[in-house]
């Protein structure tokens, strides 16, 4: 048992109080991992949108290019795509993007890839009896799309984009690495301003695990509401 | 009713109509003429062909090969609007009111102005004796209502035919009559019509020929009162026995 080094470890007493100080800028970091949430989820929603209507497209080389799309970036690690964003981006075009706009561009494209995937599920769940309907009534392609099938896949796909909104306000927490001032990022802060790391993380992920909770249970609450006024 | 522009032209012509399917032959060489006004009812086992047939006039099938001829015109792409269908199973939209329904198609596709286009809708509904519920919604209706709401709704599109396809199947008994007696009075303002239906008071009361079909082709045809008394085919006469 020689090699074993035995450490006397007392036990560890928490200091709460440290972070007291630092209450305003951790209200300031949950504002700012909204802020990207957000707008990286309306980023998302576009992209995703666009990229299942192209996977449906008649047009064979729209498709090859919206399933080029959803396997890339379903395949490569988030954090890989926002580095590569910030850094590589600028590095081989010489356009320098904020670590903020790298960070909702990251993580809407990313989004949008899985994002396109419920679409084109809730698209395909709208029975072919309503484009065959609508073909009767002269409607074109592009009309039954717009007017009768996108308004009811929209619908049904209500919940599992609400979902998607709830994982990235924690994925959210990966443009730390970009020194977006977001919750985690002021985490990592007060850990190394205060040397009390373990008060700032477990604070931090408290705020995470509430705030993801809370949105959760507010979207269950709205879409319940939704289906009873319909 | 409307003015025969040119009554010699029959209002559809079908020649030689053939559909496969791999190597299934499900039309086998349908060809017939419908008058102006005409209303052509199809009878026929499960599986014979009635709907595929009825789904190559509105365009949702490709023949492999024959001619289909609305209104004197080869139908293609510009003349789709001149056939309405309606289906077994509504196909109503969701998500529109009664109202949303019936006026969808005439203000995308006939450009006609909101206030035209409901000040017809509401004409439409009342024709099938549903103008109180202009502003419901599908779900908030019986079938019976439901399918007249898709009566109305292709109506709206001004069609020169409509084809009906089993449009009673999916009601409860008691709302059938309501459907049937709003294509009754349809076929009594003049409407060319092709009706696929096991109702047998609307083939004697209103069709004005019977085809009954049987494996893609017509195995017999004529006026309902011959069809149903004496019947020359033994096919004809066992299918007849059956339904009765
Ligand atoms: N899209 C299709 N693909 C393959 N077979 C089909 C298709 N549509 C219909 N059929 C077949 O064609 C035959 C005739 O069907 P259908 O026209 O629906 O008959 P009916 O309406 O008289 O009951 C059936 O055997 C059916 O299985
Ligand atoms: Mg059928």
């Amino acid at each position: 048992m020689s090699g074993l080094v035995f450490l006397q470890v007392a036990p560890y007493t928490f200091r709460w109080d440290v972070l007291i100080p630092y209450v305003p800028a951790f209200a300031w970091g949950l504002l700012i991992t909204f802020e990207v949430s957000i707008a990286a989820e309306v980023v998302g929603i576009l992209l995703g949108l666009i990229a299942a209507l192209a996977r449906l497209a008649r047009w064979p080389a729209l498709r090859v290019i919206a399933i080029a799309y959803i396997d890339f970036f379903r395949g490569v690690p988030l954090l890989a795509t926002l580095v590569w964003l910030y850094y590589g981006v600028s590095l081989l075009f010489g356009i320098s993007f904020s670590a903020f706009s790298a960070g909702v561009a990251g993580l809407g494209i990313t989004y949008g890839a899985y994002l396109a995937e419920i679409f084109r599920a809730g698209i395909q769940a709208i029975p072919k009896g309503q484009t065959e309907a609508s073909r009767t009534l002269g409607l074109t392609s592009r009309q039954i799309m717009q007017y009768v099938i996108l308004p009811q896949a929209l619908r049904i796909t209500l919940p599992p984009i609400g979902n998607t909104f709830v994982s990235m306000l924690k994925d959210s927490s990966l443009i730390a690495v970009l020194a977006v001032t977001d919750l985690m990022r002021q985490g990592m802060i007060v850990a190394s301003d205060t040397f009390r790391a373990f008060e700032a993380y477990t604070f931090v992920a408290i705020i995470y695990y509430l705030v993801t909770v809370i949105v959760a249970r507010g979207l269950a609450f709205i879409e319940r509401r939704y289906a009873v006024s319909r | 009713m409307n003015t025969p522009t040119t009554p010699a032209d029959p209002m559809i012509r079908v020649n030689k109509l053939e559909k496969h399917f791999g190597h299934l032959k499900v039309l086998r060489g349908i060809s017939f003429e419908l008058s102006r006004g005409e209303v052509l009812v199809f009878i026929g086992p499960s599986g014979s062909g009635k709907t595929t047939l009825l789904r190559c006039l509105a365009q949702l099938e490709v023949p492999d090969s024959g001619e289909i001829w609305i209104d004197g015109a080869r139908f293609d792409q510009r003349t789709r609007r001149s056939v309405g269908m309606v289906f077994q199973q509504f196909n109503l939209f969701p998500h529109l009111s009664v109202l949303g329904n019936i006026t969808l198609a005439p203000r995308l596709v006939r450009g006609t102005s909101r206030e035209a286009v409901t000040a017809e809708a509401r004409e439409l509904l009342r024709r099938v004796h549903l103008l109180d519920k202009a502003g419901a919604y599908p779900s908030q209706l019986s079938g019976g209502q439901q399918q007249r709401v898709a009566i109305a709704r292709s109506l709206a599109m001004q069609p020169k035919v409509m084809l009906f396809d089993e449009v009673t199947s999916a009601l409860d008994r008691e709302l059938v009559k309501e459907v049937l007696q709003v294509m009754k009075e349809l076929a009594e303002d003049g409407m060319t019509m092709v009706v696929v239906t096991h109702e047998l008071w609307f083939a004697r009361n209103v069709a004005d020929r019977i085809f009954f079909i049987d494996h893609g082709v017509v195995v017999e045809e004529g006026p309902p009162e011959r069809i149903f008394s004496a019947p020359k085919e033994e096919r004809t006469r066992r299918f007849l026995g059956d339904l009765v």
